[in-house]
Formats: C-alpha cells, structure tokens, sequence
C-alpha cells in the first residue's frame, strides 16, 4: 500500500487523493478553492497535525487558483480595482494568522474535566465552525428568496458605507465604495487564510454577492489574484515553519486539480438557488466533521 | 523534511505547485476545445439561408 510519513504517521496515498478529488469536484461546483474543508477533513479523517493540514492546504491552493486565475483571466471576470485594494491588507493578514497559529501552537492545553484539548484546536476549529455557520446562514437565507433577487441583488449594505476614500467599481456597475472597507476585507481574508489555511473564497463570495451587491459572474471572478498572492505567502511562511508537507500538497493537488472540472460542469445543469441550498449543506456536513474532532478530544 | 536546505524546500513549495496548476491550466484547455469542438461537429448544421 502506498503511504506518505507525514509526521511520523503513514497516511494512504490513495485515501489522500480521494479526498481531493471529493473536495475538488465540490469546489469546482461553487467555483471556489475548497480549502475549506480540505483542511479540516484532513485533521478529522487522516489526523494530520493542525499546522501541518494549514500550511499543506494553502500550499496545494496555489495550484488550483493559478488555474482559476489563468482561465478567468481570459475570460475577463472579476474586478480588478478590488483585488488591487485588498491585496496589501491580505498579505499583512497572512502574517498575521501565521504568527497567531505559531502562538496558540506553544500555549499548551485546555484541561476540561477529565479531557483535555490543545488551544490551537479549540480556537482554530471554533473559528472554522463560526465562519461557516455565518456563511451557511446567508446562502441557505438568499437561497430562500425569489430567484429575481437572487441574481440581480444591487448595491447591498457594505457597498452603502460611507467611509473614507470611495471608488467606482465599473465592471460590478457600483460607484462610490469606501476603499478601506475593501481594504480591511482583505486584512481579515489574509488573516483567515494564515490562521485556517483557508484560501477564503468560501467567505469572500458571500460578501461581494450578499454584502456589496456584485453580479454574479464578477463575484466569482473577484478575489482569484488575492487568493493567489495569499497562498504563495502564506505557504512561504508555513513551509518556512515546516508546516509544509510537499508529497501531501502535490497528491491533493492532482486529485482536485481533475475533479473540479467535472464539478464545475455539473453545477451548470443547477439553478442559483439549488447551488447556493447544497453549499449551504455541504457547509454544515464540514461543522459537523469540525464539531466531532473537538468532542473527540474532550471524550 | 527532505534532506534539502531549508530555503531551497520553501522555494520547492512555491514552485511545484505553480508548475502542477500550469500544466493543468493547458491541459483542461486542450480538454475544453476537444469537448467544444465535439458538441459543436454533433450539433445541427448552420441553417444556409442563402438561395
């Protein structure tokens, strides 16, 4: 049987690129990277140690959103002016998450009557499950609504504030949005994505779709470039720290790589609102497998 | 990790996976004009309205 020593543990290497390919075809269904279950799939299924699933998991996103990056690129998605305003915010978030994963990875254990569960997994599995609960919340909600406002929402909330310098964003038809929002949206999607190893689309699309109004096809095609210098950053500073696992990385790459094609083609035969009702589902399945590893701990 | 200087493994990790994605990046656009070209042979001819 052919296993990777990943810590000093084998792990199958069938069992890994079956993984990938699963999380793969689900992340080419809602055109976004997948890091978000990648990585807590990979602590709960194979027990991978959590630095070493974050820094593995951004590592093999720089694969997946070079090719989404390539091919929206030629089809001329997104928003270019926002991706330039959250790309410095994004690459001071990353540092800053990985420096917070290297604190709360030294500071020990929580001890809870007769169990006993290590920091970084409380705080950094309690965040995974509260941002896919927000995220799961606002697709299951939108979903609900009529399909006229599901696809042409304009101008929402965050597109409204009033703050600072303001820009026009052309390609999504919004004028007027605060610069610093966009920028402090990529700080926390930085932040994210060092501490998570999450490359951020799961909480970027909602925010753009829900939060400022975008189309549709621009939200999709907005935030690539991000997710790209964030990975390459982010998996520098991970490998640096050896929490980079290459063979790991490149296995799950290859499976997803494949598979999300295939997803991307099934989620065309879908309406917005079915697509966006199995996303919120498939969100809960990954609290559900998140919650289950804390109360391992604690039984 | 690997017996490789440790800027050179950094370097390694940045690297691979940019070359994985590229090469896939041309490979599904092999795919994709295959399958286009596939369905549009398959498909009705274009009506000729010439007379």
């Amino acid at each position: 049987m052919w296993s990777l020593t990943v810590a000093g543990s084998q792990v199958p290497i069938l069992g890994i690129a079956a993984l990938g390919t699963a999380v793969g075809y689900v992340a080419g269904m809602f055109g976004i990277g997948g890091g978000f279950l990648m990585t807590p799939l990979l602590i709960v299924i194979f027990r991978i140690p959590l630095p070493i699933a974050i820094g593995s998991g951004l590592c093999q996103i720089i694969g997946t959103s070079l090719v989404s990056f390539l091919r929206h690129r030629r089809v001329g998605q997104g928003e270019p002016r926002f991706d330039l305003l959250m790309i410095p915010g994004s690459l001071l978030g990353v540092e800053l998450g990985a420096r917070t994963l290297a604190g709360l990875a030294n500071a020990g254990n929580l001890e809870l009557g007769d169990g006993s569960i290590p920091w970084v997994s409380l705080v950094v599995e309690t965040g995974y499950m509260v941002m896919l609960l927000v995220v799961a919340i606002q697709y299951w909600r939108h979903a609900s609504q009529p399909s006229d406002s599901f696809q042409f929402l304009r101008s929402g909330p965050l597109a409204r504030v009033r703050f600072g310098p303001r820009i026009d964003l052309p390609a999504s038809g919004l004028t007027g949005v605060s610069a610093l929002v966009i920028a402090y949206i990529g700080l926390g999607l930085g932040f994210l994505s060092g501490l998570l190893g999450i490359g951020g689309g799961v909480a970027l699309n909602p925010v753009l779709l829900y939060g400022f109004g975008f189309p549709i096809r621009q939200a999709v095609g907005t935030g690539i470039v991000v997710l790209l210098a964030t990975a390459l950053l982010g998996t520098g500073v991970h490998a640096a720290a050896g929490n980079v696992h290459l063979g790991l990385s490149l296995v799950l790459l290859a499976g997803g790589g494949i598979s999300a094609q295939f997803g991307a083609l099934a989620s065309k035969r879908m309406s917005g609102a079915a697509l966006a009702r199995v996303h919120a589902i498939v969100i809960v399945a990954a609290i559900g497998a998140v919650a289950w590893d804390l109360v391992k701990h604690l039984v | 990790m690997s017996g490789m200087p440790a800027w050179l493994y950094v370097v390694a990790c940045i690297v691979a996976p940019l070359g994985v994605g590229f090469v896939m990046y041309l490979g599904f656009g092999a795919w994709d004009r295959r399958r286009r070209k596939g369905a549009q042979q398959a498909g009705l001819p274009p009506v000729d309205y010439s007379i």
